[in-house]
């Protein structure tokens, strides 16, 4: 237990059990706190990208944990019944999965192409300039940058990649694309919403299919859609090459 | 969140067991054929494949889903702040890593964009 808290709470440094549950119990407060007030700022903002509750979430409560616990590692042994969610939570994305497959049967042969294409595209890129950069020790975390975030990290655990760098990288992914998406496409001639969807949701998972539903259902229901299956298409071949390239 | 009821938590409860139960088959299945994918994403694909045989999610599990999907970044924040406290890792690495979101994601963007028109007006036609 950190230092700075027994100072504050003297009574429960000797019961190390009760402490570290009690410990656990205001963690889970705090983290609900902080995503309450970052929902509200994001719903205020008129669902502005950079206010999303991951992104301003994250960096809020990094300062909190960064002044309160003083050690991540604190705050993570701590916020454990959230990581819990994230399982069923991937199960679940199987139904809006499933209503959108039926919906846009009309056009499942393009769709699933550039989806494969997508899948592939937004990892490359990213790891192309990365190694440049001489990223080379980072490359696995950055491979999932693109990916919903419960997907990314249980693939982060499968593929040996740092978790806490994969999940930070995810997030300020999602809040860059969902940013740029729109204004790049309107420069590069592009209209149809469909496109504009379907982008969102390969480049900028939630973040950008939240900002897609913004702009209409038909956008978001191609975004969510872009999502779910970029998300398994990728959890599906990226372990294979990485098994391939050794 | 607004007007929770007993029932409202019963059957949110039940969706969220079937869910852990769909995760738990695919982790065993994951471990059992040494599938490369998590074992969530075995069972997200085995609940598509359930729902596709059986046409539509009664609505008690449709809305856990919902409600679970619209709780994501709520569950992800734990995971999210760990990128400010990498100490070493971003130091060495941190040109890597912000080209790796602020360049890459536009250009990535733009390529999927192409691809992506190209490929729906040709099958229009």
């Amino acid at each position: 237990m950190n230092d700075s808290l027994k100072s504050f709470f003297p009574a429960l440094a000797d019961n190390a059990g009760l402490s570290a549950m009690i410990l656990t119990g205001l963690t889970t407060l705090l983290v609900c706190a902080v995503y309450g007030l970052a929902l509200k700022a994001y719903r205020r903002t008129n669902h502005f990208p950079l206010a999303h509750p991951l992104a301003l979430g994250s960096v809020a409560l990094a300062l909190l944990v960064a002044t309160c616990y003083g050690d991540y590692s604190h705050f993570r042994d701590h916020s454990q019944v959230f990581y819990w969610f994230l399982g069923p939570a991937t199960v679940a994305l199987a139904l809006p999965l499933h209503h959108e497959f039926s919906r846009i049967r009309a056009v499942a042969k393009p769709v699933s192409l550039g989806l494969l294409a997508g899948a592939l595209i937004s990892p490359a890129v990213a790891l192309t300039l990365a190694w440049i950069l001489g990223g080379d020790k980072v490359l696995l975390s950055l491979a999932t940058k693109s990916v919903t975030t419960p997907i990314a990290l249980g693939l982060s655990e499968k593929i040996g990649s740092i978790a806490a760098l994969a999940a930070g990288v995810v997030i300020f992914t999602g809040v860059v694309g969902a940013l740029v998406a729109a204004p790049l496409l309107k420069l590069a001639g592009i209209k149809d919403e469909r496109v504009l969807g379907l982008v969102l949701g390969i480049n900028a998972h939630g973040v950008g299919t939240a900002t897609a539903f913004q702009l209409s259902p038909r956008c978001g229901a191609f975004a969510s859609l872009a999502m779910g299956i970029t998300g398994i298409l990728t959890a599906l071949v990226l372990p294979l090459v990485i098994r391939l390239l050794g | 969140m607004k007007g929770f009821n007993l029932g409202q938590i019963a059957s949110f409860s039940a969706g969220l067991a079937v869910l852990a139960g769909f995760q738990w088959l695919g982790n065993i299945i994951t471990e059992a054929l040494q599938l490369p994918m998590p074992g969530a994403v075995t069972g997200l694909l085995l609940l598509f494949a359930t729902l596709a045989i059986t046409g539509d999610a009664p609505s008690w599990l449709a809305q856990a889903c919902y409600r679970l999907i619209s709780l994501l970044s709520l569950f992800f924040i734990p995971a999210g702040v760990g990128i400010f406290f990498l100490g070493d890792i971003f130091a060495d690495n941190w040109l890597a890593i912000i080209a790796a979101i602020l360049l890459a994601t536009p250009i990535a963007i733009v390529v999927t964009a192409l691809v992506m028109q190209f490929l729906l007006r040709r099958f229009a036609k």
